[in-house]
């Protein structure tokens, strides 16, 4: 696996307390929208609809679902509006994104956790093996009440700026906490294994926030942090920190994280 | 690598039954419980109906397979392991996954909106609506992470969310991952259970009928939404044969579109339905005159089954006259993330038994339908067929399953 990737964009969007109201989208639809319009300025065609979009998200539109909830339970249906309340569903995000952009190869949606970033990567990389289309869009990202982030990238031949490669994506699962420990050391030889990679690269994981079993394993392994939000976004922190470590000298970098479930899941970037 | 993919169980849990012999029969008789729903914070004009499961059998299956603390998890996460091991039970495999590597065994769900129960009940019982109060219950990857921890599964543990179209797209990614030689047994399928929510939107843009659902019918008036689960077991062909299981059919093929045209509509020029079926013809290495059934979308809404007849026109010209096509949802009513995923469990049972289901409800026919809608169960024995989802948002996927091949 040789996958040309884009840089990767972060971004955040709040709706201010008086447009709430007024806004159809979601938070973290506005989110994704930011973000991808960085990536997309990126991209060698002119027509991007034969791209696909391939999406991470924890908890969608979770701020839009909220309110929906709340106006049913006080008003009744009455309290929900048609234009709006379409908005109340989990994939809302990418679909939106999909709508405002015209992308039309594809659009799916993970919803794994906070490594739902990391779970997309994987699914974009398949995407493209499958030849479901040349260059994908790959965003996550997700709502903490106060306003939305979110994360972009471009991958595929379609990509103007190469700023790595892509050369290893995996999930793992440990069925068991006591699994732990096998499935993070499979994890990051599937990884290096896939990579072609003869010595341990640079290992960087998400600074750990939940001291969970998991994370004081990682704690072990890795060489560097990033800071997690513990959203869908975070594989896009990890993504933007290995890509200024490769600008800055690594040939390599394998970033990997866990989640309280059980998902270990990693990737690995190079600057050829 | 492309390693072929076959069928080799199905769990369902559907208004029209549990498990594949009540499910297929509530199928082919058109027999299935929808329940008036009145709770009267929805308003006082409020008449909706609800494909309620039966509940009694819900906890007979959930007694049967589930541990004490597998009850706990939430609604979602409790139907969609029930139904996967009801699938790995009907696959044999049940507690004896040992013949395939941790690291090759998997899990593919797809829903619309998961454990969506657990914020009604945070806002409706303790008044709760602050996002970072919510986050951590309203959390869905313990759906397809229960079915792996009694798998063992090391490999891909994911949850695809994509609303109308989850459960195929869900089992479309299955597929693929056991063709390109990642995987050898995947559990895949859908599953979503009764929101409030979801009536209350449905019922606000006017999309629910108070009638029948009736695909295809000139009077057809909206749809009714119902919970559900459909779960299939996927494996490669070697293993299946290894192992000697039954093979329900095999897949072969997968197209996916997006209409990037609006949230609620499906693009009326049916250009995404057509791209769709072409992708998954394409993906299976078939010509589209090889297709003797198709399992339609078909909401039994005025656009979406217009949008759908128009599709299938441009998609199989001429030919769309031969075709043999229904909807099931008539009798299921839209069970959302298992919508899709049932109709493919429906697929399988049809291949495996010669018959196609029927498009129930239909008294009037629209007169705009141009292929040949089944009414009544007819014994065709197809081989071939192609199963359609839209969904909400644009996200189109079809799956192309078909009699199995034998050696090749």
């Amino acid at each position: 696996m040789r996958i040309p990737m884009g840089p990767a964009y972060l971004s955040y969007a709040q709706a201010i307390e008086e447009e709430i109201r007024s806004v159809k989208v979601s938070n973290t639809s506005q989110a994704f929208l930011h973000s991808a319009e960085q990536a997309l300025a990126d991209i060698q065609a002119e027509d991007i609809s034969p791209i696909g979009i391939v999406a991470g998200t924890a908890y969608g539109p979770l701020t839009t679902y909220l309110e929906h909830i709340e106006a049913l339970f006080s008003r009744g249906i009455r309290g929900l509006r048609p234009q709006k309340s379409i908005h109340c569903v989990l994939c809302e995000p990418a679909c939106q994104l999909g709508i405002s952009k015209k992308i039309k190869a594809f659009n799916m949606s993970f919803s794994d956790g906070e490594l739902s970033g990391f779970s997309a990567l994987t699914g974009a990389a398949d995407a493209l093996i499958n030849r479901m289309a040349d260059t994908i869009l790959v965003v996550g990202g997700d709502d903490s009440g106060k306003g939305s982030s979110a994360g972009a990238v471009l991958l595929g031949n379609e990509v103007r700026t190469v700023s790595s490669y892509l050369r290893a994506s995996v999930r793992r699962f440990a069925p068991q906490v006591s699994d732990l420990p096998d499935v993070i050391n499979g994890t990051i030889h599937a990884l290096c294994s896939m990579a072609e990679l003869s010595e341990m690269p640079y290992i960087l994981s998400g600074r750990p926030v939940d001291d969970l079993p998991g994370e004081q394993i990682l704690q072990q392994k890795a060489d560097g942090w990033y800071d997690k939000s513990a959203s869908s976004a975070d594989a896009f922190y990890g993504m933007q920190t290995g890509q200024r470590l490769l600008e800055n000298g690594q040939d390599h970098v394998l970033i990997i994280d866990v989640d309280a479930c059980g998902q270990v899941a990693g990737f690995i970037m190079t600057k050829d | 690598m492309n390693n072929r993919v076959v069928i080799t169980g199905v769990g369902i849990a559907s208004v029209c039954g549990f498990g594949k012999e009540d499910f297929w029969k509530g199928i082919l008789s058109g027999s299935a419980r929808f329940s008036q729903v009145n709770d009267s914070f929805y308003g006082p004009d409020f008449k909706g109906q609800y494909g309620m499961l039966d509940k009694e059998r819900q906890q007979k299956l959930e007694e049967r397979y589930l541990s004490d603390k597998e009850k706990g998890l939430g609604p979602c996460a409790r139907l969609a392991l029930a139904t996967s091991l009801e699938a790995m039970d009907d696959a044999r495999v049940l507690d004896a996954f040992d013949d395939v590597e941790p690291e090759r065994r998997g899990v593919s769900i797809g829903t619309t909106h998961g454990e969506i129960t657990f914020l009604e009940d945070a806002v409706q019982h303790s008044g709760i609506t602050k996002v970072d109060e919510v986050r951590t219950g309203f959390a869905h990857q313990e759906i397809a992470a229960s079915i792996a921890r009694r798998m063992g599964a090391r490999g891909d543990v994911v949850v695809h969310s994509d609303a109308c179209s989850s459960g195929n797209i869900a089992a479309a990614y299955g597929f693929q991952m056991i063709r390109q030689g990642r995987l050898d047994r995947v559990v895949v399928g859908g599953v979503d259970v009764y929101s409030k929510l979801t009536e209350g939107v449905f019922s606000c843009i006017r999309a629910l009928t108070d009638d029948k659902v009736r695909p295809f019918d000139e009077n057809r008036s909206g749809i009714i939404l119902s919970e559900g689960a459909g779960m299939l077991i996927l494996e490669s062909y070697e293993t299946a044969k290894r192992r000697g299981a039954h093979i329900y059919g095999e897949v072969y093929g997968q197209g996916q579109t997006n209409d990037a045209y609006h949230m609620a509509v499906l693009d009326p020029e049916a250009t995404g339905i057509v791209g769709a079926m072409g992708k998954a013809v394409q993906d299976a290495g078939i010509s589209k005159d090889e297709i003797d059934y198709v399992c339609l979308h078909g909401t039994g809404t005025v656009a979406n089954d217009k949008c759908e007849m128009k599709g299938l026109k441009d998609f199989f010209g001429d030919r769309v006259s031969e075709l043999k096509v229904s909807s099931i949802k008539g009798t299921l009513g839209h069970g959302l993330g298992s919508a899709a995923a049932l109709e493919l469990v429906a697929c399988a049972l049809s291949l495996d038994t010669g018959i196609i289901p029927p498009n129930t409800n239909v008294e009037n026919l629209d007169s705009e339908c141009t292929f040949n809608l089944i009414t009544e169960p007819v014994a065709a024995n197809p081989a071939m067929m192609i199963n359609n989802s839209y969904a909400f948002g644009g996200s189109n996927c079809c799956v192309i399953v078909g009699r199995e091949q034998g050696e090749s």
